[in-house]
């Protein structure tokens, strides 16, 4: 084991993004296939109507990756912690209040009540009247990095067996696309970590000479599942101030 | 009446994002509130803005007849027709 790394234990994953959906379809995707270029909503049929109209897009791709993937233990599992993760957030809602503002009308009270940060983490919580502790994370680049940091250090406790990361993201609204840095996605993450003591199936490390040549500016959780379904041992991701080593635990 | 209990049943559908409903699925005279559509408190602030957007009414939120005009469609259809400026 590499003393230097942060080592996990990835118990059940699921991921989304319009139109891939299913390890398959995220194989063909990882083999090389572009990502589809269409709007596409995910499917909720465990959350009741009055509840899932609230929803945005964001929170329900996060929401759907986070039952599926507790769903893959069964129905009626929850994690002892959650982790929900996003770059920007609801930033699409907020740009739609700003907008109103601008044009001189109130504000909608439902949209200004889930504009905020932990919105996803909250209907979640209601919709699997899921009472477990909840963190909210934002880190830029290195949102899927901090976030299994953040999981890592919680299953340190004693008490705490699993934990579920959940990172969404959507494209930046046209107002603020000039300040991308990486591509523009829509996707959603979900990872059921465990204890890594005796069985970590992957370990990640802060690489501080940066290495040249990556080109691939993708999110981090979509170059997480490209490495997980690919036959290589270890991979290199961008991060914001270093660049990341993951690799396979075997 | 009827046509201002339609067009208030399409707001309400509208502004509270009601995806699955249609002015059918609404009766007139069923509670909004809890019971009946089973709307919630956000949604009485949401319906509020939209009712004031659309026919220019004031509604006071202390006041206990606000709870009386946000009972079901048929309060509403009264209330705006005595107070609407259109």
């Amino acid at each position: 084991m590499d003393n230097n790394a942060i080592h996990l234990h990835v118990k059940q994953w699921y991921a989304w993004a319009p139109g891939i959906e299913g390890a398959g379809q995220w194989r063909q995707w990882a083999e090389g296939s572009l990502m589809p270029d269409f709007e596409d909503v995910p499917a909720l049929p465990f959350i009741k109507p009055m509840l899932r109209r609230r929803l945005s897009q964001l929170s329900k791709m996060a929401v759907k990756v986070a039952f599926e993937c507790l769903n893959k233990e069964n129905d009626d599992f929850n994690a002892d912690r959650t982790v929900f993760c996003s770059r920007h957030g609801e930033l699409t809602r907020t740009v739609g209040l700003l907008e109103t503002l601008a044009s001189g009308n109130e504000l909608s009270p439902t949209g200004f009540s889930l504009s905020v940060h932990n919105a996803a983490s909250g209907l979640y919580s209601i919709a699997r009247a899921d009472t477990a502790p909840s963190v909210s994370i934002a880190a830029g680049r290195d949102t899927l990095i901090e976030g299994v940091r953040e999981a890592a250090t919680l299953l340190t406790e004693d008490g705490i067996h699993t934990v579920l990361v959940v990172v969404a993201d959507e494209p930046l609204p046209s107002y603020l696309s000039e300040y991308a840095d990486e591509e523009q996605r829509s996707f959603a993450l979900a990872l059921l970590l465990s204890k890594a003591d005796i069985n970590a199936n992957c370990s990640f490390r802060a690489l501080y000479d940066r290495e040249k040549g990556i080109e691939r500016q993708e999110p981090q959780s979509l170059e997480f599942i490209r490495f997980t379904l690919s036959g290589v041992s270890s991979a290199v991701m961008p991060g914001a101030r270093c660049d990341w080593l993951w690799q396979k635990d075997v | 009446m009827a046509d201002l209990a339609a067009e208030i049943k399409q707001l309400i559908i509208e502004a509270l994002d009601l995806e699955d409903m249609t002015v059918e699925d609404i009766n007139s005279d069923e509670p909004l509130f809890g019971e009946g559509l089973g709307l919630d408190s956000i949604d009485a602030l949401e319906l509020g803005l939209a009712l004031k957007n659309k026919y220019q009414i004031t509604i006071d939120a202390e006041s206990e007849d606000t709870k009386k005009h946000f009972a079901s469609v048929s309060a509403l259809v009264a209330f705006i027709s005595e107070n609407s400026e259109g």
